[in-house]
């Protein structure tokens, strides 16, 4: 008599249709957290993490002055001159600028305008090449009072992001330049509105009809009382077929080197 | 032997979800994968999300990219082992 039914054929069947009710689970599962925007687990994962941020930032921080040690004389001599040239390069920049900057205060101040900013400082926990999101973790949370939507720059000027989401000692900070995100923003010195998509990698470009001049060098600013730079053009397409002219720009902050940033809290 | 090997391969996948960049979690993860039976991954995709994920426009708005994609590794990877004759 031939044999249709087979022992292993019956719990191979119960094997994958369990297979499949745990996937289905699990999708249903990130399905509800993704639509809610609500993950129960990430301030515990948070929680968990960051000793071991801040861990490396001390071992790291550990390594660059033992590795001082091992240096030359010789280069180190040859690095002090450098950068003692450039010192004082920068300074003499830096009095032009700081004269230039004060004057603007002064002029905003006398039309009423306070363009006080409540920054705060905070370290940088993890950098965005950990993920393909364009996100990086920063050490201050809502004990420190900062929210949603608070943004970040680097230096005092150069804007790379956004506040995402807040833990207690934490916080999420999304890139402007994560891809396929959108921000309105001016380009300096026509004054012309824009919407710059990111791109990824500190990349955006931005699409305008051929007519209107744009030149590598330029500026792209947030619209703001004060001053934020999101990026610099880098390079202009124009294909002749087409009527729009495709302006891709570049931020000049690397977030792999940045330790600092300032979060700027609007009160 | 192996179930040490599986318990350092974990760690490691651990330390690079905190430490280093995502292409080489996942070459990371596609080894697991093909060294051990191991569904694990998945949740390592899912602490890797909910650390780091957030809606991003290309990306259709979903927040879940490592686990999905830990899911295909799996999927993907459970028929190419039957048919490979290093198994």
């Amino acid at each position: 008599m031939k044999m249709n039914f087979h022992p292993q054929n019956k719990s191979s069947k119960r094997v994958l249709i369990k297979r499949i009710i745990i996937f289905v689970s699990l999708a249903l599962v990130l399905a509800t957290f993704n639509v809610t925007h609500f993950n129960p687990f990430s301030g515990l994962f948070n929680y968990i993490a960051e000793p071991f941020w801040k861990g490396r930032q001390a071992v790291l921080a550990f390594g660059v002055d033992v590795s001082i040690f091992f240096r030359s004389n010789k280069s180190l001599a040859g690095e002090n001159k450098i950068l003692s040239r450039r010192i004082v390069e920068l300074e003499r920049a830096a009095l032009m600028e700081g004269g230039l900057f004060k004057e603007n205060e002064e002029l905003k101040a006398l039309l009423g305008r306070d363009t006080v900013q409540h920054t705060i400082l905070a370290a940088v926990l993890t950098r965005p090449f950990l993920s393909p999101y364009g996100t990086f973790m920063v050490d201050v949370g809502r004990d420190s009072g900062i929210s949603i939507g608070d943004r970040v720059v680097v230096d005092g000027t150069f804007v790379v992001g956004a506040i995402n989401k807040v833990f207690q000692k934490t916080a999420q900070v999304k890139l402007f330049s994560a891809p396929g995100e959108k921000i309105n923003v001016a380009l300096v010195p026509s004054n012309l509105l824009v919407v710059a998509e990111g791109r990824g990698g500190s990349n955006f470009k931005v699409t305008l009809p051929r007519g209107i001049a744009v030149s590598e060098g330029d500026a792209l600013v947030i619209p703001d009382i004060n001053i934020q730079i999101l990026g610099i053009v880098e390079k202009i397409s124009i294909t002749p077929a087409s009527s729009f002219q495709i302006i891709y720009f570049k931020s000049p902050i690397n977030m792999a080197y940045v330790k600092w940033v300032q979060v700027i809290h609007a009160l | 032997m192996s179930l040490w090997l599986r318990i350092v391969m974990n760690i490691a996948l651990a330390g690079s979800i905190l430490f280093l960049p995502w292409w080489f979690t996942v070459l990371l993860a596609t080894v697991h994968i093909f060294m051990f039976q191991a569904y694990e991954i998945i949740v390592w995709g899912f602490v890797a999300d909910t650390l780091y994920g957030t809606p991003i426009p290309a990306y259709y708005n979903i927040e879940f990219l490592f686990t999905l994609l830990f899911v295909v590794l799996i999927i993907l990877a459970i028929p190419l082992k039957r048919s490979l004759i290093f198994y």
